[in-house]
């Protein structure tokens, strides 16, 4: 096929998280006897460690590249994820944990949420996390990877990790340097464009290389030196709804016992996260510089610490929103250079694993076919806007007094999200749109944990009669709780098998 | 007031799916208002309805037995479409139900067919479905649930006699208590809300009702009462508007699948049950004997306290044979948003958005096959060609082209392997394919294609003809 000459030559500007997942994935999926990968990065340039925290999909990441999960998480110095706690908010003082994995099981084709709703407006007020494997794990501080048999109810559990990012990216270094991506060091002076079309056609170092390509993608950062500075991509700025526009990390010696949940505390403006590792646990605030000066927001996260400082606290700072072209001429951004969404819902990596999967599907020839673009565009977009509206979510249903969050209270939100919320707030109805990330389980877990409660339930949940469904409700519940029993401490668990060097 | 009493107008297969499902799932007292007349509940009056294979989903929620239902009605078994005469060079082709062959690695079937096309082999997607093979061959016992044969990954629909399904569907939702009554609306009273309280009914009675489907197909009894019940025309897009049936009765062992062969003005179907043999001519014009359609949908499937199913709701020209699909995936979405209340507005905002995105979607695989027709010179199917194209199709047609991908939405009623065989029976070749398929090694392609072929023929080998186990199937019952 003479039109469809396929890329064989891939640049990668920027190392760190983003460019060492693009870097280890492509190494696998391509025919590396006849590709060349490159990674230009500098050790001068920071690396800004994008969320340490993870969501389940992860899993899928690692096996395709045939990770063994022991070794890296001993590797990344990394724990086990169960879920997060959100603390105070709705209310200060008020928590609720967000889990992974299913609610309980679906009787009769009809979601079990609604069953549990129907037993709360009867009276019986058990919490609905007592119906999900992995929150009752989290709560006893255990965890046991689910031994296959799908009978079980381990087997229900769901997880994610905690890891150390810059221990992650080194470790897919390794594995994409042993699979032929060549590293080079330094720093990026210019980017060349072809004169005919505006294509990228090489990036010109700072000790004069010139490093051609064919394809190249973006992982410079917040800098976007490709996609925006070069290309003029453009940007959507999301910031009326997620108002906060700087975070400041610091992180903190271990405590015991070793959570196996991320935190997330809502502050008087802001919200602070607490992610519990092997060596170390990570801090940081999320704020909105119109109501908290860098100062105060400061002395707010040394003052919410559990454990002594390790460094400095450092800042950062965004603008939440995206990249209008995640994909334009030749280059595709991934990571912070494509948008930033704060991590509220630890979905940093997961968009640049989604924006790997997606350019392996779509992989271009050298023509670089509009449609194919579109189309990368059009599911990335997609994607982007279904978390915005899951993150917007949290935001709007508090309940807090400070004016940070009366505004947010009264924001207008997105029509998608507000059909969303009007659903679930009737009959606890829910629907997943389009491939979306966030499951039923995800919306149920934040829409009950910030107060909203549906007026009704499913009226098909009448099709079992109640002696009947409150006796299976209270088997799940025992299986779980007996489950949970069953398993090591989440400490244990990781000096058995995996524990870092 | 929560809902108690529902009533369904029209007694065709509609009305009794519907009927039987809601006699299941609720505890809601039910009424269908039998309007008598031929059954054309899905739109058109055929005597032989073609399902796809969602129809045992339907039957799942129905609590029914596809192999009962088989029995019990005369229907048979199929497992895809024979396409004629649609392309240029006047070949047949076939689109089998699922997937066809199996992936290599994480290189989807289509880019490895394309790689070795590309070097000039002739391979055939067909020659590597279960559907097609065993269509091919006459062979078919419905596949073992839970097992690692290759088998259980066919799918099948059914061609069902509409005749004996509908009375075996009214005697089931009779026996759970549905009654029936007697007689058209002719008047609908509303209440101060602006909801249906009552309907007159030419006998004389007067029926009150909590919740109304309308399932009397095009006469559309109820919708087109209501205030604001505007017709969204989709002819632009679907030329076709007449169709001609004749069934006669045969003993013969019926084919697998539905042919559909092009003519000049449209195309005909020949679709056999174990009884019946039904031949459908569906063209541009106007013929006295037949049967007149509209390509579209209501403007409000559901509104207020009325939901349209079936014809009523919606009619797609028969191509792609979806009228009791979305019969089925209507009844789902009702028990998924079923109203607490006779006013249950953002249940119905719902509904009707997830309905129309289903509908356009499937409107749009039907339009696919008169858009990209290889029948140049004859004035109907130039025209087709020339014919507008809504931008979403034009966008999966573009990417298909270009790189063999099928970009799906949210409410499909076809997915990746139906657009795929559909666009490679009307002699569509994507100009690029996926790149990691020049990565490997064509004789490891090549012995993948042989070895996917070897698996599949020799369980279809182990296969009955299906006329053997319908035999079978009688002496057990």
């Amino acid at each position: 096929m003479s039109d469809a000459e396929p890329v064989r030559n891939v640049v990668i500007a920027g190392g760190g998280t983003a460019g060492w997942m693009a870097a280890a994935a492509l190494s696998r999926m391509l025919p590396m006897d006849i590709t060349r990968i490159t990674l230009v990065e500098s050790d001068e340039i920071g690396i800004v460690g994008v969320g340490e925290a993870t969501i389940p999909p992860i899993k899928t990441f690692n096996a395709m590249l045939g990770i063994d999960e022991n070794e890296f998480v001993a590797r990344t110095k990394g724990s086990f994820k169960l879920g997060i706690e959100f603390d105070g908010w709705l209310r200060e003082g008020e928590t609720y944990l967000h889990p992974f994995g299913a609610y309980g099981q679906d009787i009769n084709g009809v979601k079990f949420h609604h069953f549990w709703l129907k037993l709360q407006q009867q009276g019986f007020a058990v919490p609905i996390n007592e119906f999900n494997m992995s929150a009752v794990a989290a709560r006893h501080f255990r965890f046991a990877k689910p031994n296959g048999n799908a009978a079980s109810a381990e087997s229900a559990l769901d997880y994610a990790y905690h890891f150390d990012a810059g221990l992650y990216a080194r470790f897919l270094r390794e594995y994409a340097e042993q699979r032929g991506v060549v590293r080079h060091e330094g720093k990026i002076a210019r980017v060349e464009q072809r004169d005919s079309d505006g294509y990228i056609s090489a990036l010109v170092m700072e000790d004069g290389a010139q490093i051609d390509g064919e394809l190249f993608i973006d992982c410079t950062g917040f800098r976007a030196l490709l996609i925006e500075q070069t290309l003029k991509s453009g940007y959507e700025d999301w910031s009326y709804w997620l108002p906060c526009n700087r975070a400041m990390a610091v992180p903190t010696a271990r405590t015991e016992p070793l959570l196996p949940y991320t935190r997330s505390t809502a502050r008087k403006t802001g919200w602070q996260w607490r992610i519990p590792l092997q060596h170390r646990t990570g801090n940081g605030l999320v704020y909105c510089s119109d109501y908290l000066t860098d100062d105060d927001a400061a002395s707010i996260l040394t003052g919410n610490l559990d454990a002594e400082m390790l460094a400095d606290p450092r800042p950062l700072r965004f603008v939440t929103g995206r990249r209008k072209l995640a994909w334009n001429k030749n280059c595709v951004a991934l990571g912070l250079s494509g948008g930033f969404l704060e991590p509220l819902e630890s979905t940093s990596i997961h968009l640049i694993q989604a924006g790997i999967s997606k350019l392996l599907a779509l992989f271009p020839d050298k023509n670089f076919n509009a449609r194919e673009r579109d189309e990368y565009n059009r599911l990335t977009a997609l994607q982007w806007e279904q978390i915005r509206d899951f993150l917007i979510l949290h935001y709007k249903l508090n309940e807090r007094p400070e004016p940070f969050w009366q505004r947010c209270a009264a924001m207008d939100i997105p029509e998608s999200l507000q059909r969303k919320i009007d659903l679930f707030a009737g009959r606890g109805r829910l629907f997943r749109y389009e491939d979306e990330l966030f499951s039923d389980t995800n919306w149920t877990a934040v829409m009950i944990g910030q107060g909203l409660v549906p007026s009704g339930y499913d009226p098909l949940t009448d099709s079992v009669p109640d002696a009947r469904m409150k006796q299976m409700l209270a088997q799940m519940g025992q299986s779980f709780r007996q489950a949970a029993d069953r398993m090591p401490s989440h400490t244990e668990y990781i000096t058995q098998h995996c524990l870092g060097a | 007031m929560p809902i108690e009493k529902i009533v369904i107008v029209g007694g065709g297969v509609a009305a009794w799916l519907a009927a039987l499902a809601l006699a299941r799932k609720t505890a809601c007292a039910i009424t269908v208002q039998d309007t008598g007349g031929i059954d054309d509940s899905l739109g058109e009056p055929f005597a032989v309805e073609t399902t796809l294979p969602s129809i045992s989903k339907l039957h799942d929620l129905l609590g029914l037995d596809n192999e009962q239902v088989v029995r019990e009605t005369g229907s048979s078994y199929a497992l895809g479409r024979a396409l004629s005469n649609w392309t240029a060079t006047a070949g047949a082709a076939f689109h089998p139900f699922g997937e066809v062959g199996a992936s290599l690695g994480p290189v989807g079937f289509q880019h490895l067919v394309a790689r070795l096309r590309g070097e000039g082999q002739s391979v055939s997607f067909a020659n590597h479905s279960l559907g097609a093979l065993c269509a091919q061959s006459g062979r078919f016992a419905p596949p073992p649930a839970g097992t690692r044969s290759v088998l259980s990954t066919m799918e099948y629909g059914l061609h069902l006699n509409v005749a004996e399904y509908r009375d075996y569907l009214k005697r089931e939702a009779t026996a759970l208590g549905v009654v029936t009554l007697p007689g058209s609306p002719t008047e609908l009273m509303m209440d101060a809300q602006g909801l249906i309280a009552t309907l007159a009914v030419d006998t004389g009675e007067i029926i009150a009702g909590d919740l109304f489907l309308d399932c009397s197909g095009q006469a559309r009894l109820l919708s087109s009462k209501l205030p604001q019940s505007g017709f969204e025309d989709w002819s632009e897009y679907l030329p076709c508007s007449h169709v001609r049936t004749s069934a006669s009765m045969s003993s013969a062992p019926p084919p697998l699948y539905a042919h559909i062969d092009a003519h000049e003005n449209g195309w005909q179907r020949f679709a056999s049950t174990q009884t019946l043999l039904e031949e459908v001519v569906v063209s541009q014009t106007a013929d006295p004997d037949g049967y007149m359609f509209t390509s579209g949908r209501i403007e409000k499937l559901w509104a207020g306290n009325c939901i349209a199913i079936g014809g009523a709701a919606a009619i797609i020209d028969p191509l792609a044979s979806t009228q009791l699909h979305f019969v089925g995936m209507a009844i789902a979405r009702l028990l998924k948003l079923f109203p607490h209340e006779r006013s249950a507005p953002v249940e119905a905002a719902e509904y009707n958005r997830q309905t129309i995105e289903e509908l356009e979607n499937a409107r749009d695989f039907a339009v696919l096959h008169y858009k990209c027709n290889g029948r140049k010179g004859a004035a109907f199917w130039d025209e087709c060609r020339a014919c507008a194209l809504p931008e979403r199709l034009a966008h999966k047609i573009a990417l298909y082209k270009s790189c063999g991908r099928t970009a799906l939405h949210d409410e499909e009623s076809f997915e990746a392997w139906d657009w795929i065989s559909v666009f490679d029976a009307l002699g569509i070749r994507p100009r690029g394919y996926d790149n990691m398929a020049n990565g490997m090694p064509k004789d490891r392609i090549e012995a993948h294609l042989a070895q996917v072929r070897n698996v599949m023929l020799k369980a279809v080998g182990s296969l009955p003809t299906q006329h053997e186990y319908l035999q079978s199937r009688k002496a057990v019952a």
